[in-house]
């Protein structure tokens, strides 16, 4: 008896050291990721929290200021309650349209149509330009007289508006320019309807289903879980926002372009005061996590998984 | 045999491993930067240092940082280390200089000796990371400060403290296309007596919009300091001398400005910036002239090469004036920072590229006129270029007398975001320069105040 449970004790213990030694092999192995990740990514994200305590102009030691730059951003800040509109206003617009001409590019892709390989590839490019590139492309094309979009308006009579300069259609002009990155959500919609069982369509078509009622009740329903994903990502990005307005517009005209990011950006680099833009970047962190928490329950009135009981 | 079972690690030992690790990264990584403040031998090196001590044998290396490209200063680089083989100088171009500045300060890590633009120059200044250069000038035989244009010497000076010296110079003019003008019957403006109403009359004459030809190139309105001469040229400014107030609200700024904004919306006299932004490049006014697209237009000296290479007649004259001649002058300051170990070589750097012979060779490059007086009276003066038609060249270096330094206010960006979105809604016809500038100049005054 005593010999067994002496057994037993050796056997747990040099268990113990197998797996002290598997798991420091493996902490080994991932360790110049997360010494990477630490320095240069979670360290200055803790360390930002830090200096959003506090005034800190680059050139002079910080100054603790405690919730000041959090006080002074929503009572003060015009700037901030600015950027704060046309953020929410370019999410708002920009992300329902998107999806909307992502889920139907590819449901036209997901017909069987020829060349569709070199459609989906084509509507794909935009996403692999670089966000600063196709903001210079679309700074062109977006040039009151030599743009390409003014130039086909007047070939329909239309006199194109001066889009950049124009405080009225400055943000239009990204929003339509956000559009042209609806390749990424698009092949997720057609990885997801090519994932949709076919059974189901074909038990609608027997019973009479015309292709509404089978798109209403069959393709939408069954592909929630992918526009769920594809909304909240889009949100994300939208709030973060940040190579278009500052390569096309420099957040003009009159800050009528004026993104969250971009003020974050102009708060530390131009006026130089890194602790508020340290917690103007918390304050986008929380707006982000709130939103997304926020979707995450509302998903459980619109979202259908097929495991789960309709 | 049963089989040895080994056990996964539980979520909380793997909790903790990470906890320990996370807290080993925060104690790196916590603690806020510090831009490092004098040292014991920064201290010492605020006392006098005599340049004329015996070099020691030792190969000391120097950084010498700028804005623009290193070529600019091969010609220096080449002699200097000739006269000084133990002293190496690497010239390192900085690129996003307004952000980087800052950034490499509070990493002490700025070069042994850099170009600070003006405002920049100031903001160091008041963070204490400079040296006063001061006592090096007194020592240095034959440095001659009254060579210097007065009001470029007499800038970077705070508490009867030197912080840098000036090297070239680039002063706002007035180009014209002496072609375009003759072909449209317009006479050229007279280098003498150059008026604002004159500027606006001549180019209203070569206007034709139809034709995409316009008598002046349009107002930059991004660029906030751009606008500034004009608002001096009307005896008004952005500041006061001593940069506590903003006095933007005074009728000569107003008047300025609501003068020039009447005169881009009018649509008569120059393109709107949609038309013109992006259209020809670096050196689009010179395109645009060569192009017969535009007929005057004012701003800095730095467009000569392009000129000189765009195959038509043009003349330069001083900028139009209402009631007081002025212009900008573009330029930077050389500076010693706190943290360099090799202040000895630095100040000898910086003595050598901001002597007569220094100053010419860099001028040379941009074809910039010094802020010496004595470099610009080498000949071949660097504005002057061989061109097959009359140029008012003196009107270039004379700039230097009148013009003036760009301001360097305290929270500078901040400054000039308040006053750049006031500009663009009146240039923009949305609003007027009378209410809208007492509306923004106690508001610019108190962040001008904040740092004080």
């Amino acid at each position: 008896m005593v010999k067994n449970s002496l057994l037993l004790k050796n056997r747990k213990e040099s268990l113990r050291k197998l797996r002290m030694r598997e798991t420091l092999t493996a902490f080994g192995f991932i360790s110049p990721w997360l010494i990477g990740f630490l320095v240069f990514t979670g360290g200055p994200i803790i360390a930002s929290l830090g200096l959003s305590f506090f005034s800190w102009k680059m050139l002079t030691p910080p100054k603790f200021i405690g919730l000041t730059n959090y006080i002074n951003m929503f009572t003060t800040d015009q700037l901030f309650k600015t950027s704060i509109g046309v953020t929410a206003t370019y999410v708002l617009i920009a992300v329902p349209i998107a999806q909307v001409i992502a889920l139907g590019l590819a449901i036209l892709l997901n017909q069987n149509i020829r060349l569709s390989s070199f459609w989906r590839t084509v509507f794909y490019v935009p996403a692999i330009i670089s966000g600063v590139a196709g903001a210079v492309i679309w700074r062109w094309m977006y040039h009151n007289e030599l743009g390409m979009i003014n130039n086909l308006l007047s070939m329909v009579g239309i006199a194109g508006p001066h889009w950049l300069y124009d405080k009225q259609w400055a943000l239009m002009a990204l929003i339509i320019k956000s559009l042209w990155n609806v390749g990424v959500p698009m092949v997720i919609y057609l990885a997801g309807l090519q994932g949709l069982p076919k059974f189901l369509y074909e038990a609608a078509e027997i019973d009479g289903a015309g292709e509404f009622v089978k798109f209403k009740h069959i393709t939408l329903p069954l592909l929630t879980p992918v526009i769920f994903f594809n909304v909240v990502m889009a949100i994300i990005g939208g709030i973060q926002t940040f190579s278009e307005p500052y390569v096309m517009t420099a957040g003009g005209p009159q800050n009528a372009t004026l993104f969250l990011g971009l003020h974050l950006y102009q708060s530390a680099f131009s006026y130089m005061k890194m602790g508020y833009a340290s917690a103007m970047a918390w304050i986008m962190f929380a707006f982000i996590l709130g939103l997304t928490i926020l979707q995450f329950k509302l998903a459980n009135k619109w979202v259908y998984y097929e495991n789960t009981e309709s | 045999m049963k089989s040895m079972n080994i056990q996964k690690l539980s979520r909380r030992e793997f909790l903790k491993m990470a906890g320990a690790v996370t807290f080993a990264g925060l104690l790196a990584s916590c603690a806020p930067a510090t831009v490092k403040t004098a040292e014991p031998e920064a201290t010492q090196a605020e006392e006098i240092v005599p340049t004329s001590a015996p070099s020691t044998n030792e190969m000391v290396t120097i950084r010498y940082g700028r804005h623009d490209a290193v070529d600019g200063d091969v010609e220096n680089v080449k002699v200097f280390q000739e006269m000084f083989p133990n002293i190496k100088v690497e010239q390192e171009q900085i690129g996003s200089f307004a952000e980087k500045v800052p950034a490499l300060a509070a990493a002490g890590n700025l070069p042994d000796v850099f170009r600070s633009w003006e405002a920049m120059c100031l903001e160091l200044v008041r963070a204490d990371l400079m040296h006063d250069l001061q006592p090096m000038v007194d020592v240095e035989p034959e440095f001659n400060p009254a060579d210097f244009y007065e009001n470029w010497w007499n800038w970077p000076v705070v508490a009867g403290k030197r912080y840098g010296i000036p090297d070239v110079i680039a002063p706002h003019v007035c180009f014209y296309n002496a072609d375009l003008l003759d072909e449209k019957g317009v006479p050229y403006p007279d280098k003498d007596n150059f008026t604002w109403d004159d500027y606006v009359e001549k180019a209203s004459k070569i206007t034709d919009p139809a034709n995409h030809v316009f008598g002046s190139e349009t107002l930059p309105i991004g660029w906030t300091y751009f606008h500034l001469k004009m608002v001096r040229q009307n005896g008004g400014d952005y500041f006061s001398p001593d940069f506590s107030t903003c006095v933007i609200d005074s009728p000569e700024a107003i008047e300025a400005i609501q003068y020039w904004a009447d005169v881009l919306l009018s649509g008569e006299v120059m393109p709107s910036p949609s038309q013109i932004v992006d259209v020809g490049g670096i050196g689009a006014v010179a395109e645009l002239m060569q192009a017969g697209k535009i007929g005057l237009q004012h701003d800095g000296v730095w467009v000569m090469n392009n000129m000189i290479l765009g195959g038509f007649r043009w003349n330069v004259v001083p900028e139009p004036s209402r009631k007081v001649r002025d212009t900008i002058t573009h330029g930077a300051f050389n500076m010693i920072p706190k943290t360099t170990k090799n202040t000895d070589a630095a100040w000898k750097w910086l003595n050598f590229h901001c002597s007569t012979k220094g100053i010419y060779n860099y001028g040379l490059v941009g074809k910039f006129p010094g802020g010496r007086k004595s470099s610009n009276l080498i000949e071949p003066h660097p504005w002057i270029a061989d061109v097959p038609f009359e140029v008012n060249w003196d009107v270039i270096p004379q700039a230097l007398e009148y013009g003036h330094v760009l301001p360097g206010p305290a929270n500078e960006g901040e400054c000039m975001k308040i006053i750049g979105d006031a500009l663009q809604a009146i240039y923009a016809g949305s609003a007027k320069a009378k209410d809208l500038f007492p509306e923004i100049a106690p508001k610019v005054t108190a962040v001008l105040q904040q740092a004080a």
